[in-house]
């Protein structure tokens, strides 16, 4: 089930559900944190059992953990850059650079021509952060404006960024959308 | 092309890009950049977006103090197919013509 095709109890019973948060909020005197209810939470229906006249809906209730954010390409979908925000807090410089660089490789998958062009600990913001970067190399020449980049928080153990610019370029091929 | 070749080709196309004499350069780099086909003369403007093609190009800066204006020229034609000035380059010619 996805929140795009609710069945028309699941629908009612998310309603409810919302309505009685809702009525929650106003009687603890936040009649205004209710709108930012949908935001916060969202309920997911795992399963729907007749019982009788009656429908039983289940759903599995998620909070909101953080913006995750997302480019793609508009002409052939490819994903750009992400960035997941809760993850580029309280970095450290705990792992060794080396690891760091492990994480930050297996987020990018450097692809033939990618060339690394800068790695190590950087202050962006006021958080510590790891930033490796690979550059562009195709038949020995430079391809201006491909990059890729990956921002790792070390005390997470995570990648929290990567950008992608990266193209297989073809010199004397006709234009072409991209 | 050589080097020296795309160098001397940006010189001699500084007059039909307004710049001036002063700025002048000794090194280019040879790259593949990516060019818009915007069928509009090549000048220092965003281009429209559109069909791109990948070109190997000579990238030539020519600087006059701390401002610079540069040249993509075509290895294969010897055109300028890019063109593009720092901000003061921008600003230096618009109180020349001031």
């Amino acid at each position: 089930m996805s929140n795009g095709t609710l069945s028309p109890a699941a629908r009612t019973g998310d309603e409810a559900f919302f309505a009685l948060l809702r009525r929650e909020l106003e009687q603890r005197g936040q009649p205004s944190a209710a709108q930012y209810l949908r935001k916060i939470l969202h309920a997911r229906p795992v399963s729907e059992t007749k019982v009788g006249a009656n429908t039983v809906v289940k759903y599995k209730v998620a909070q909101h953990l953080t913006d995750y954010s997302i480019r793609l390409n508009a002409a052939d979908g490819e994903t750009l850059s992400w960035y997941i925000d809760f993850l580029a807090e309280h970095g450290d410089q705990s792992m060794p650079p080396s690891a760091a660089l492990e994480t930050a490789s297996a987020t990018a998958q450097p692809p033939p021509g990618a060339q690394l062009q800068t790695s190590g600990y950087d202050s962006a913001s006021g958080r510590t952060i790891y930033r490796a970067r690979w550059k562009h190399e195709h038949d020995g020449l430079p391809v201006e404006g491909d990059f890729i980049e990956v921002l790792v928080n070390a005390r997470a153990r995570k990648a929290f960024a990567c950008t992608r610019y990266w193209h297989t370029p073809k010199p004397g091929a006709p234009p072409a959308e991209r | 092309m050589t080097e020296e070749e795309a160098i001397r080709i940006a010189l001699g196309s500084r007059p039909a890009f307004q710049v001036s004499d002063a700025f002048v350069g000794r090194k280019a780099e040879k790259r593949i950049i990516e060019v818009v086909e915007d069928r509009q003369p090549v000048r220092d403007a965003m281009p429209e977006p559109g069909p791109v093609r990948d070109v190997v190009a000579w990238v030539v800066r020519l600087w006059h103090e701390i401002v610079w204006a540069e040249f993509a020229i075509e290895d294969a034609t010897g055109k300028v197919v890019r063109f593009r000035r720092s901000r003061g380059a921008v600003l230096q010619e618009m109180e020349t013509k001031s």
